[in-house]
């Protein structure tokens, strides 16, 4: 870890690191330490961002859900923010602008994006735990040298998060429910070591405390300011007036106590829905839902290195009714070749004249985990034997098109040198075509290069030495393409071996046409 | 190569690499590069790395006889060949034409790359296939990695041409040669008789008695 004293803004969603700062406000410093670091990552418009992703910037939005009848904001983005809507207030105790959008809050869509996220997250480390909806916890102490220390594993999580339409708020401190009550009361903020965390917790005010307001009220009573306070006191008074479980959540805060963390378990299988804000019918709009879903599965099987055999697209209507889309897929699929015929599908249902109010993916089928088999080198991980000529023939040209792929078959170029007949002709004798097996190059250039001439001698990188000894082929006299050549091997100055022919009753016309290796 | 000792107390000791390995191999057919080679021949599985100082240096004359090999009992496939291969040729040296099979791009930008590489992994990890040369540059310890595994799960051998530069990278192929051409005498330049370039080959890395072996070849 880097022994430079820095510190994260605290500014909502700018991460920058800046050691002068550190230094004057006399923030916590990162020193090397054999404990854990838990990163705590939060996100305030989770409900927002699963519906409606990267949009999220372009208008007010806020989630509502029912509570005792009243429909209430559970999170607004800042430009709802701006427009004076928060977290709590019911709405109809603000006149809704029309600009602002009301999106129904979906826990079943969240609870798959968060799965989603801990498939992401598991690139930094295998150890995690969901909070709640909208949090994960990470623990990173392992990862750091990896990822080049805090602070450029911090600015790497928060940038992929923003590109997955994700702005979370996060801190990091050695201990997970520090990490957790820190988000909330300086978010972004980066305590690496306990003497820190220490310093800092003692004058973190008693209201950062995740207990309920009677708690804090019997605290404020008892003159208790900050954490610090809360130290001094006798602990067994402190039980009395307040509960064990209190004095062991401070113990836990400051590190004094073990925790437990109920640490995320890997799905065996995925599964994702995208409910839409309002019932659709356009192609556009579930392109887009696919494509998120498509990103959700991405993540999950980066982690497993591995393709599944079958998806299954999950179509629900107003109606009720679900329609069930099996696609088979392999390595050589494409975003686009698994979309396909779900966007045609989707045609014939739009003449039917169905409304479509949610789409799901599902995949049952994915053959490795990495999560039962850690050794990465292990002969598990070595992938799978393609078997079978026409399963790799297929493959490749699904792939890199039909035209990317040949067998070489003698006759099959339609080459003049592969059908034309031939003989040999020296300046002595003439061989018989049957009993003559010049030696061939092992390459031929795609196509035959003019070579320069001069005083009638070609010339290829430099003057040419040629073999006497030549081969001439010709074609059938009564073929329409005339080809009468004279091949020649020949050597460049630097010793490299060529074919080269000449045009038979053509002036100057040298052509190379091979190449020896 | 070191000898083995016998003391007098009746302690013998064995030097490692004087064991015999059961390690089966393809003759190369040349006696100089055979001896040179570990095991005494081109290997049958794993990684293959030739460093070559240019794209044309003679480099799969070396291997053209064990290739025709193969080819009468396995497929060839050749990736990212740098010119059209030149089926009589092969057919000359013994080869079953009808098992080479050719995977070439029409032009290399940084999306074929990675389709080249894919197609690579699939022709090693293809269960019939005895050989898969590919002709690459730039390649990342990471991606060499991934072939040899891929390799050795369809018992292939896979050989890679790279440019000499490369020499002084790591790499996670079993057995590494660098060849460089030597310049050509005078005595080659007879209009009767155009001999073939003299090559000078390293290994640099194999087994460790034939780590910096060298051997020299006309061809």
């Amino acid at each position: 870890m880097n022994s430079d004293s820095l510190v994260a803004s605290s500014t909502k969603n700018n991460l920058s690191f800046d050691t002068e700062k550190n230094k004057r406000t006399n923030c916590p410093q990162f020193i090397g330490s054999t404990e854990n670091l838990w990163v705590y990552l939060y996100f305030p418009y989770f409900s927002i961002e699963v519906l409606v992703g990267n949009m999220i910037a372009k208008q007010p939005c806020a989630s509502v859900t029912k509570i005792k009848g009243i429909i209430t904001v559970e999170a607004a983005n800042p430009q709802a923010e701006a427009l004076g809507i928060k977290s709590g207030m019911s709405v109809q105790s603000f006149y809704i602008n029309e600009r602002v959008k009301l999106l129904k809050r979906n826990q079943e869509v969240e609870y798959f994006a968060l799965e989603s996220l801990c498939d992401w997250a598991l690139k930094f480390t295998p150890r995690m735990s969901k909070v709640g909806y909208q949090g994960l916890l990470l623990e990173v102490k392992g990862s750091l040298k990896l990822f080049g220390g805090i602070g450029s594993l911090m600015k790497q999580m928060v940038t992929e998060l923003k590109s997955l339409g994700y702005r979370p708020e996060f801190a990091v401190a050695p201990t997970p429910s520090a990490a957790v009550m820190l988000c909330k009361d300086k978010p972004n903020v980066v305590i690496a070591d306990k003497t820190n965390l220490k310093k800092v917790l003692s004058i973190t005010s008693v209201t950062a405390l995740l207990i309920s307001h009677q708690e804090k009220k019997n605290l404020r009573d008892l003159g208790v300011r900050n954490l610090g306070d809360c130290r001094r006191l006798p602990r067994i008074g402190l039980r009395e007036r307040l509960s064990s479980d209190f004095v062991d959540m401070l113990d836990c805060l400051f590190g004094d106590k073990p925790e437990c963390i109920e640490e995320f378990t890997p799905r065996k299988f995925f599964e994702s829905t995208f409910c839409f804000s309002s019932e659709v019918m356009e192609i556009k709009s579930v392109t887009h839902a696919a494509q998120n879903l498509l990103r959700d599965l991405k993540l999950y099987l980066f982690r497993r290195q591995s393709i599944p055999s079958r998806l299954i697209w999950r179509l629900e209507g107003n109606d009720n009714h679900r329609d069930f889309l099996s696609i088979r897929c392999d390595d050589s699929a494409s975003q686009e070749s698994i979309i396909k015929p779900l966007v045609s599908y989707l045609s014939k249902r739009k003449l039917a004249g169905r409304y479509l109010s949610s789409l799901g993916l599902k995949v049952l089928d994915v053959p490795k985990d990495l999560s039962t088999r850690m050794d990465f080198f292990s002969s598990k991980f070595r992938g799978e034997k393609i078997a079978g000529y026409e399963s790799l023939v297929s493959g490749l040209k699904r792939r890199l098109g039909e035209n990317a792929i040949y067998f070489l078959k003698e006759g099959s170029s339609y080459e003049a040198e592969d059908n034309c007949s031939r003989r040999s002709i020296s300046s002595h004798r003439l061989s018989p075509t049957s009993h003559y097996h010049p030696e061939r190059p092992l390459w031929l250039v795609k196509k035959p290069v003019k070579l320069p001439v001069t005083n009638r001698w070609p010339e290829y990188q430099g003057v040419l030495m040629i073999k006497l000894e030549r081969e001439r082929i010709l074609t059938n006299w009564w073929e329409t393409n005339m080809i009468a050549r004279d091949y020649f091997i020949a050597s460049t100055a630097c010793g490299r071996r060529i074919w080269i022919y000449k045009e038979l009753g053509v002036l100057d016309s040298w052509y190379l046409r091979g190449i020896f290796d | 190569m070191k000898k083995n000792e016998i003391f007098h107390d009746g302690v013998s000791l064995t030097y490692g690499d004087t064991l015999t390995t059961n390690k089966e191999t393809y003759s190369s057919t040349f006696d100089d590069l055979d001896r040179a080679l570990p095991d005494g021949g081109w290997p049958r599985v794993g990684i293959t790395e030739i460093l070559i100082p240019t794209i044309n240096a003679n480099a799969l004359r070396l291997l053209l006889p064990a290739l025709a090999e193969i080819s009468n009992k396995r497929w060839v496939v050749l990736v990212s060949p740098p010119y059209t291969p030149f089926s009589l040729a092969w057919r000359q040296a013994g080869a079953d034409v009808s098992k080479i099979l050719v995977v070439d791009l029409p032009e290399s930008d940084s999306s074929n790359r990675t389709n080249i590489l894919w197609a690579y992994e699939q022709a090693l990890r293809f269960d019939d296939c005895g050989a898969a040369l590919f002709w690459g540059d730039e390649m990342s310890t990471v991606e060499l990695r991934k072939l040899y595994l891929a390799a050795e799960m369809g018992d292939t051998w896979g050989i890679v041409f790279r440019s000499i530069k490369f020499a002084n990278y790591s790499s996670p192929a079993s057995l590494r040669i660098r060849l460089d051409a030597l310049p050509p005498s005078k005595c080659h330049f007879t209009p009767d008789n155009l001999s073939s370039t003299k090559l000078k080959g390293t290994i640099i890395k194999g087994s460790s008695y034939s780590i910096g072996q060298q051997f020299l070849l006309e061809i």
